[in-house]
Order: structure tokens, then C-alpha cells, then sequence
């Protein structure tokens, strides 16, 4: 095992890390950006290194500064958590030229994986559906014209280059083709710096489901069953869980096994995850890879016991995996609620700035990886995620009536958060029933605004002028009952933000 | 004593007077009988005509927000402070809509110049905070008059960026 780790990123996430590489004894040094001095992860850390200014590209992207500050803390491993340089190969070539364990796949995997259409045909080779589309880059329109007539509409166009919706666009009829064909090359250019595009199937109400996977650097690959995350907007994870409600044990296993043939196929080391779409009629298709931990690792780790993280160092550091498929099971249901910065009313705008008071939730079965605290000032430079709720039952039912009771427990006073519309969302009868697809949101819960019950609006009048009384100076009464005698308990007033106690 | 509260759209009445170890409250001319003990900073205890409460009231300014039973309450004191929310972006005021960064961030994209005639929904500006590109657009038809903002410059909420003219009949 290493004995210092350089944890490149922020957030919930590093927190996550820095985590792991206590528990294990492994020294974690942190990197930070000038708007980040104040962030949790700074504080959670054994050593904390300043690597610029708050723009992403001259800090957490920076990969010459970031290699310079592993190496002059003498770290052995770098760890790229998600998003920023975690799927980045020129990145995961840099630290193997510096002598720096990647946490991660290889550079060459990072490529093929990172390249939609070559891990299209790498994986259709290897006999894995995929979904119906093109193998190769769109040309001319009268050609792709052609290819989408033969797939039949909806169709989508896809960048070749990349994922997160960026170069997405779903195409319902011919006359619209050649005009998503060039926003989609036009968006893709703007964001990966490559505007190939492809065509493939649109499906329209899939599910999400993805395998986590382990892959040794001796030939081991052990699968820890799947995760569905088909509760999205815009193509962005909400919500996601384990066991999936649409798999019966001979699809998971049949799942399990193709997850697996994939990550050979790409010849995939480190923690990964292999994405399907599930069709209505329970078809399956190879999506894509994803090269890094994933945000919704926990529910794998509430089911499986599997800690993910150490599991991503120890594999890193030349270990074996210390366990084959069959000694991998799984226990009872997780689910995990993301929490953003954002207002779900207002077509989720970010909402960042001060958090003027922070609770999180507590009691069985309930995890926060969390990277926030009261007091924090959220910063506009990043991602909006504050932290995951996870929750874990013996049953779905369970799982989902903790996390209720949880989102419940949970408060956030300062900024909006998705708190309120995942209170909504857990509630939903289809959901409740795990009737969960990718039109999800779109189809229940378009145009969502929060609806407080007049039941509880009254208490909060009553307890809001009760509280500013009792602020005030109490008296004592001259009627002989009892005299409000003026403890410090009874006089507090309403905390009071910006006023030091 | 008297307070006027607003929340959202609604203003209520609500008085409160001290009641041997509690308060006596009314509500919209509703009477309740509260008991509230402070737990820890923020944090109360209330029994309200006997039903309990895990409560949280911060207050802010002139505003509290306040958490009871999961949900948040905001209530701006008397009439508010008059933020801007999501629904007031859109608002066209004397015939002249002032567009206004919903949240801080950077202006990334100036859509339309001064003078430009523009249609209902057409994009005036880009601002991008937490990675995510929020296009502000004209409410109605009309003609921009004025840009207040730069690409590149760094925004506060509620910065005016943008006036346009809109159409009186549109």
C-alpha cells in the first residue's frame, strides 16, 4: 500500500478519499484552489496544498501543477476522484511519466473508453449488445439521412468525444435531422474540442442500469452487481439504487456476465462502471464505460460491504483483489438521494452563497458523504453537489421509508437545494412502486414547485413570533402564578446569522 | 405583540403573548397555545396545542427561515425585502423588462447588441455558474435598450445585464 496519496479534487468526494486513505493509514494531502481555502476537504486532510486560482483550467485541470505538488510532497499515487482529470488520459500519462500511480485505468484505456464510437465497436466485436446505430463518424446528410431512416425516429444524435448532454440531440423526424446534425457538431466542438458525432436508436423510456466493476492488474475482474440511476434530468443522475427493480436474478446474472466481457474487452483495470439501457421489453444494450469511481458508488458499498475506495488504492498499489465472483453477495436495498445546489422550482438554477444553518440526518441505515458544513459560503466555480444521501433497508420499502424520514431530518437554510423536490420525488406513487425510467421527471414531475401544508405554515408563524418573544427580556409577572423566571434556555432568541453569540 | 409576516404571495397577521412557561399565539385570528424551548443555537422544541415539533428558526435580516415537520417556511417581515425569485426574471415593468442574473456567476455570452429587435424568448444573455449555462431571454417581443454587463465579467444575483422594450401588445 501507498504511503501517501495526492487527492486531486474538491468536494464530497475528496472528503470520500481522504476518508479511505485515513482509515487505511495512508498520509492524504490535499489540493485546494483559491476560492477552496474555507472547504471542508482542506480541513479533512493531513497536508493541503494551494494549486492556483479559482477557474477549474488554472487549478483542479492544471495537470503540470497538479504533478508538480504530488511530487514535491512525495506522494506515490495520485487519486482523480470524479469529473475534473479523472477520465482524462493525457492526465493518467502524465503521472506514469512522473512515476505517479494513477488511481484509475490506464491512459490506453482512458483513451478507448473516452472515444464512444471506438468502445462502440470494441464492444459490439466482443459480442455485447449494443444499442442499434452507427459504427462510425456522421458524414454527409444524405447519408446519415439514409442511417437514421433505417433505425427509424426518434433517433439521437450523440458526440463521439463525450457525455454529460453536451452534443445531444433527439431527432423526431427527418426534417430536423440536418439541423440537430450541426448544433450537435457545433456544441461537441465547444466542449470536447472534436465534433464527430453518430446516430444511434433513441429509446424512449429506457432504465439505467449499470454494473460496478473490479478489475485487478493480474487478470481479475469481479463484478458487484448493478445500480439503477434512471431518475435523471437532463441526462444528469438524481436518484439511484440497488438492486434495480427490473432485474429478476437470471437478468442480472446474464447483466453481471456481459459487464464483465466488457471490461475485459477494453482490457479495464481499477474501479469502473459499465452502463446499459434496459428496454421495456427487458433488451439490453452496452451504453458506455465510465472510467472513475462514480458519485453513487455508496449504494454498491451499503449492499455489497465492498468499500470501493480502499478497493481503487489497494488495486492500484499491485494488490490482487481478495475475492472472486462467487464470494461477492449482496444484502437487503440502498438508495441514495443526490443533493445539489440547486432550485428544483426554477428549472434547477444553482443556487450558490452562504449556508446559514446545516443538519444532516442520522440513525440505522443512514450514510452522508457529505462536503459541506454550516457557516460554508458554496462557491460558483464548480459542480453544484453538496453531499449524497444514502440510505439502506432490508427491503426497498424500507430503504426508501429511511430515506423519506431522512430528507425529513435534513436541513439546509441559506441556499436552495434539491432537498424539497427529493422529498416530493421518494413520495411519488411510481416511484414508490419502482416504476422508474429515464422520462421519469419529465413525465411526473414537469414544472414541480414545493407545496408547503397550511398545517405547517402555521407552525412556523406561531413558532417565528414565539421565538422573537422569546428573544425579548422576559418579565415577571405580578399575578402570582408562576414567574417566567428568565433562564438562558427559555430567553434565546431566533439564531441570528452575522451576530456572534 | 404584533407581527406581520409574508410568505410568498401571502401576508398573515400573528401575535404573541407571553402564557405562564408559554406563549399564546394567533395566527390569522386563529388562537394556539405554544410552548417553545430553544435546544441549541437555531434549534427549538415546540409543543403547539399539544402537537410536537422538532424546529428550526434562523433568521437573516428581516427574514426567518423556518423549518417545521421537513418543510421550510421563508418569512420576510412586513411586506419583505422584495427579492427577486425565479418568477419576478420575467417580469415586465412600464412596458421595459430589466433581465437580472438569477444566481452569481460570470456572464459568458452576450446574445443580442443594443437596438437589436428581438421575439418572445430569444436569448439576450448567458450567465454560467457551477458549470452550467443558464440563457436569460426577452419576455416578449421587442427591442433591446440597454446591456448593463461584458462577457467574461463576474455577476452578483439580482445584477441588472440587460433592459429590453417590450412591445405593447405583445
Amino acid at each position: 500500500m501507498f504511503s501517501k496519496i495526492l487527492v486531486a479534487n474538491r468536494g464530497e468526494i475528496a472528503c470520500r478519499v481522504i476518508r479511505a486513505c485515513r482509515e487505511l493509514g495512508v498520509t492524504a494531502a490535499a489540493v485546494y484552489s483559491e476560492a477552496d481555502r474555507a472547504a471542508l476537504h482542506v480541513a479533512r486532510a493531513d497536508e493541503a496544498y494551494c494549486i492556483g486560482p479559482p477557474p477549474p483550467l488554472e487549478s483542479y485541470l492544471n495537470i503540470e501543477k497538479i504533478i508538480e505538488t504530488a511530487k514535491a510532497a512525495r506522494a506515490e499515487a495520485i487519486h482523480p476522484g470524479y469529473g475534473f482529470l479523472a477520465e482524462n488520459a493525457a492526465f493518467a500519462d502524465a503521472c506514469a511519466a512522473a512515476s505517479l500511480a494513477f488511481i484509475g485505468p490506464s491512459g490506453d484505456t482512458l483513451r478507448l473508453s473516452g472515444d464512444k464510437l471506438g468502445a462502440r465497436r470494441t464492444v459490439a466485436a466482443a459480442g455485447i449488445p449494443i444499442i442499434p446505430g452507427m459504427s462510425a463518424a456522421a458524414g454527409e446528410i444524405a447519408e446519415v439521412l439514409a442511417e437514421a431512416e433505417k433505425l427509424g425516429y426518434p433517433v439521437i444524435v450523440k458526440a463521439a468525444g463525450g457525455g454529460g448532454g453536451k452534443g445531444m440531440r433527439i431527432v423526431c423526424g427527418e426534417g430536423e435531422l440536418a439541423e440537430c446534425l450541426e448544433a450537435a457538431r457545433r456544441e461537441a466542438l465547444g466542449a470536447f474540442g472534436d465534433d464527430t458525432v453518430y446516430l444511434e436508436k433513441y429509446l424512449e423510456r429506457p432504465r439505467h442500469v449499470e454494473f460496478q466493476i473490479l478489475a485487478d492488474n493480474h487478470g481479475n475482474v469481479v463484478h458487484l452487481f448493478e445500480r439503477e440511476c434512471s431518475i435523471q434530468r437532463r441526462h444528469q443522475k438524481i436518484v439511484e439504487e440497488s438492486p434495480s427493480p427490473a432485474l429478476d436474478a437470471k437478468l442480472r446474472k446474464k447483466m453481471g456476465e456481459a459487464a464483465v466481457a466488457v471490461t475485459r474487452a477494453v482490457g479495464y483495470t481499477n474501479a469502473g462502471t459499465m452502463e446499459f439501457m434496459l428496454d421495456e421489453d427487458k433488451n439490453f444494450y452496452f451504453l458506455e464505460v465510465n472510467a472513475r469511481v462514480q458519485v453513487e458508488h455508496p449504494v454498491t458499498e451499503m449492499v455489497t460491504g465492498v468499500d470501493v475506495v480502499k478497493a481503487q488504492l489497494a488495486i492500484a498499489a499491485g494488490e490482487k483483489l481478495p475475492f472472486a465472483q462467487k464470494d461477492v453477495s449482496r444484502r437487503g436495498h440502498a438508495l441514495e438521494c443526490r443533493i445539489y445546489a440547486e432550485d428544483a422550482a426554477a428549472n434547477f438554477l444553482p443556487s450558490a452563497g452562504k449556508i446559514l444553518f446545516l443538519r444532516g440526518p442520522r440513525g440505522p441505515g443512514v450514510r452522508l458523504d457529505s462536503g459541506i458544513y454550516g457557516g460554508y459560503d458554496v462557491p460558483v466555480h464548480y459542480d453544484p453537489i453538496l453531499a449524497k444521501l444514502v440510505t439502506w433497508g432490508e427491503s426497498r420499502e424500507e430503504a426508501r421509508r429511511r430515506m423519506a424520514e431522512a430528507i425529513r431530518e435534513y436541513i439546509i437554510i441559506g441556499i436552495k437545494t434539491t432537498i424539497p423536490f427529493l422529498r416530493d420525488l421518494v413520495e411519488h406513487p411510481a416511484f414508490v412502486a419502482g416504476e422508474t425510467n429515464t422520462a421519469f421527471v419529465t413525465d411526473h414531475f414537469d414544472g414541480w414547485r414545493e407545496e408547503v401544508p397550511e398545517v405547517f405554515v402555521e407552525k412556523a408563524l406561531a413558532a417565528a413570533a414565539a421565538a422573537e418573544l422569546a428573544a425579548a427580556p422576559a418579565k415577571f409577572y405580578a399575578d402570582g402564578e408562576r414567574a417566567a423566571a428568565p433562564t438562558p434556555w427559555r430567553t434565546v432568541g431566533p439564531w441570528e446569522v452575522g451576530r456572534g453569540a | 405583540m404584533e407581527y406581520e409576516f409574508q410568505e410568498g404571495e401571502v401576508k398573515h397577521a400573528v401575535t404573541a403573548e407571553r402564557r405562564g412557561n408559554g406563549f399564546r399565539v394567533t395566527v390569522d385570528g386563529r388562537a394556539m397555545e405554544v410552548d417553545l424551548v430553544a435546544v441549541e443555537p437555531g434549534c427549538y422544541s415546540l409543543v403547539a396545542d399539544g402537537e410536537a415539533a422538532d424546529v428550526v428558526v434562523v433568521r437573516d435580516g428581516s427574514r426567518r427561515y423556518v423549518v417545521v415537520g421537513g418543510y421550510s417556511v421563508i418569512l420576510d417581515e412586513g411586506g419583505g425585502e422584495g427579492r427577486v425569485g425565479a418568477a419576478a426574471l420575467e417580469e415586465v415593468v412600464a412596458g421595459v423588462q430589466t433581465i437580472r442574473a438569477p444566481m452569481p456567476g460570470k456572464v459568458v455570452k452576450i446574445a443580442a447588441a443594443e437596438g437589436d429587435a428581438v421575439d418572445k424568448g430569444r436569448t439576450v444573455v448567458v450567465v454560467e455558474a457551477m458549470k452550467m449555462e443558464h440563457p436569460l431571454s426577452a419576455a416578449g417581443p421587442g427591442v433591446v435598450k440597454r446591456i448593463y454587463c461584458e462577457e467574461g465579467q463576474n455577476v452578483d444575483a439580482d445584477q441588472p445585464l440587460a433592459e429590453v422594450e417590450i412591445e405593447a401588445n405583445g
